[in-house]
């Protein structure tokens, strides 16, 4: 078995050497073309979407913060510094408009817990863990896990960020996102070990 | 077999190294002992299972109305062009920019001709100079900014972005003035006002070579570039400081650059002597503003800031 096997990480962009990047998109956009903000688009939404559905756990929601990202995008393009990270740029942006929404909106606590009660008394962490395999279940099983622990393993191992990155994402010092996504994995680990007891 | 690691500590350093946190060392051990016991290697290739599945995870589309109301909205936002978002407009658009920076500096030399002619060394005189000078700055950063912002030339553009950005917060409302002040100069000129320009021509060597030498002119220059650098590098404080460095000097490099036809202009009824002259202390100015930003900036991070 190879020692130094990588887990490996949907990738960040199209292949291919013409593909603009991120960053020379956004100097288009500043620039006035309209085109790169379709390109940013097609090639964000599924995984903006994707991050604050699994975040927030609700569609409607979700989909009201997504319309807001990208509105947010369209009118701040300008402003954007170029020379730094545009993913983590806006993942921060997404991250921080999904958990002002959670704060915002206490009662949805509740609603969170009645969805975790549902999950609990369906299918338990131990079936869970029986069919981690699939997308579908992890999905069922990052249910689970603290806002905090989800947003750290979504940015780290469905979106490739690197750590640096996701402090900036989750605004905190960098050695915190590691340790973070330490006790994350241990999380995510422990509810897999369950079915093995 | 026996390994330099147990099976609990294997399970303290697991989550760390397949966060790929965790020194070699410590990973090599963690590797030895997960090929030669059976349960840590089971744990490991599921945990590393369960992560590569992340990958796996679909990324999932909004409604198909949610992308029509975004549409919507967006066609909404390129619609209203309130005085803010065609401001904002003129500022992201280059070819306006640059057009603005030439009006700028053809109306600098203008201005600069008209100042001249009465100048010595007075309140009002050298208050004159200043805005003259502070109208070239003005159009030297905002024309460095399209050279690097077109060519891609990325200047490493960290600071240089920055920098510029910040100058050009200042500059653009003074640009786009006087734009429109010079294009209602050249607009009168067939009734009289190219006449005037030209004829203020012939004071303005005279009164230069008077009352001002060469090594004032000198000093005058390196003053502006130090202190328009200075502040330029010092409004870039937040990156990093090896660019800032090279930013600054780059900076300073480029802004004589840009200013030389200017210079050339206000020069040519006079002598080279002053307009080298005045391009070395502005030189000078520049780098050494670029340097001494670069060490403050440092000093300050490092001893006050703490960062």
């Amino acid at each position: 078995m190879n020692a130094n096997r990588v887990i490996p990480i949907e990738s960040n962009s199209e292949a291919g050497d013409n593909v603009p990047s991120d960053e020379e998109l956004l100097i288009a956009l500043q620039g006035g073309n309209q085109r790169a903000f379709e390109i940013i688009f097609n090639r964000y939404q599924g995984r903006v979407f994707g991050y604050l559905i699994r975040l927030v756990r609700d569609q409607p929601l979700a989909e009201e913060i997504f319309q807001e990202v990208f509105l947010h995008l369209y009118r701040r393009a300008s402003k954007f510094d170029t020379s730094r990270s545009f993913r983590s740029w806006f993942f921060r942006v997404a991250h921080n408009r999904a958990m002002d929404f959670l704060r915002e909106n206490p009662e949805r606590e509740n609603l969170e817990l009645l969805k975790e009660d549902l999950l609990e008394s369906a299918p338990t962490p131990e079936d869970l863990a029986l069919k981690a395999e699939s997308g579908r279940d992890l999905d069922q099983m990052l249910h689970l896990l603290s806002e905090e622990h989800r947003s750290v393993l979504l940015l780290k191992f469905k979106e490739g960020l690197t750590y640096e990155e996701i402090a900036e994402v989750i605004n905190c010092p960098v050695g915190t996102a590691k340790s973070r996504t330490h006790h994350a994995i241990k999380n995510l680990r422990d509810l897999m070990g369950k079915e093995a007891k | 077999m026996k390994t330099s690691i147990s099976c609990e500590e294997f399970r303290e350093g697991l989550d760390a190294l397949l966060a790929n946190t965790l020194e070699a060392e410590r990973a090599r051990a963690i590797h030895e002992h997960k090929d030669s016991c059976k349960e840590c290697s089971e744990m490991y290739e599921n945990t590393f299972d369960l992560l590569s599945s992340f990958s796996a995870l679909p990324s999932p589309s909004p409604r198909p109305y949610v992308i029509e109301n975004l549409e919507r909205s967006i066609e909404a936002e390129q619609r209203s062009i309130t005085l803010g978002s065609l401001w904002s407009r003129l500022q992201a658009r280059p070819t306006y920019r640059m057009i603005s920076a030439m009006a700028l500096g053809l109306l600098a030399a203008f201005v600069t001709t008209f100042s001249f002619s009465q100048v010595a060394l007075t309140l009002e005189g050298l208050t004159q100079t200043l805005l003259v000078c502070a109208l070239f700055w003005a159009c030297g950063y905002t024309g460095m900014f399209d050279l690097a912002f077109r060519k891609k030339v990325t200047l490493q553009a960290r600071s240089s972005f920055s920098l510029t950005r910040a100058g050009e917060r200042i500059a653009f409302p003074v640009l786009i003035a006087l734009g429109v002040a010079t294009i209602g100069l050249l607009a009168t000129a067939p009734f009289g006002g190219l006449r005037l320009i030209f004829s203020s021509f012939g004071g303005f060597g005279d009164s230069l070579a008077q009352p001002v030498p060469y090594s004032g002119w000198f000093l005058f220059g390196a003053l502006i570039g130090s202190v328009s650098l200075l502040l330029g590098v010092n409004l870039a404080h937040g990156r990093t400081s090896r660019p800032l460095l090279f930013d600054g000097v780059l900076a300073g490099s480029l802004f004589v650059l840009l200013i030389a036809p200017g210079l050339a202009i206000i020069c040519v009824p006079f002598t080279l002597g002053l307009f080298f002259t005045l391009s070395a202390g502005l030189i000078i100015g520049a780098l050494s503003g670029g340097i001494l930003g670069f060490w403050s900036v440092r000093f300050l991070r490092m001893r006050l800031w703490r960062i």
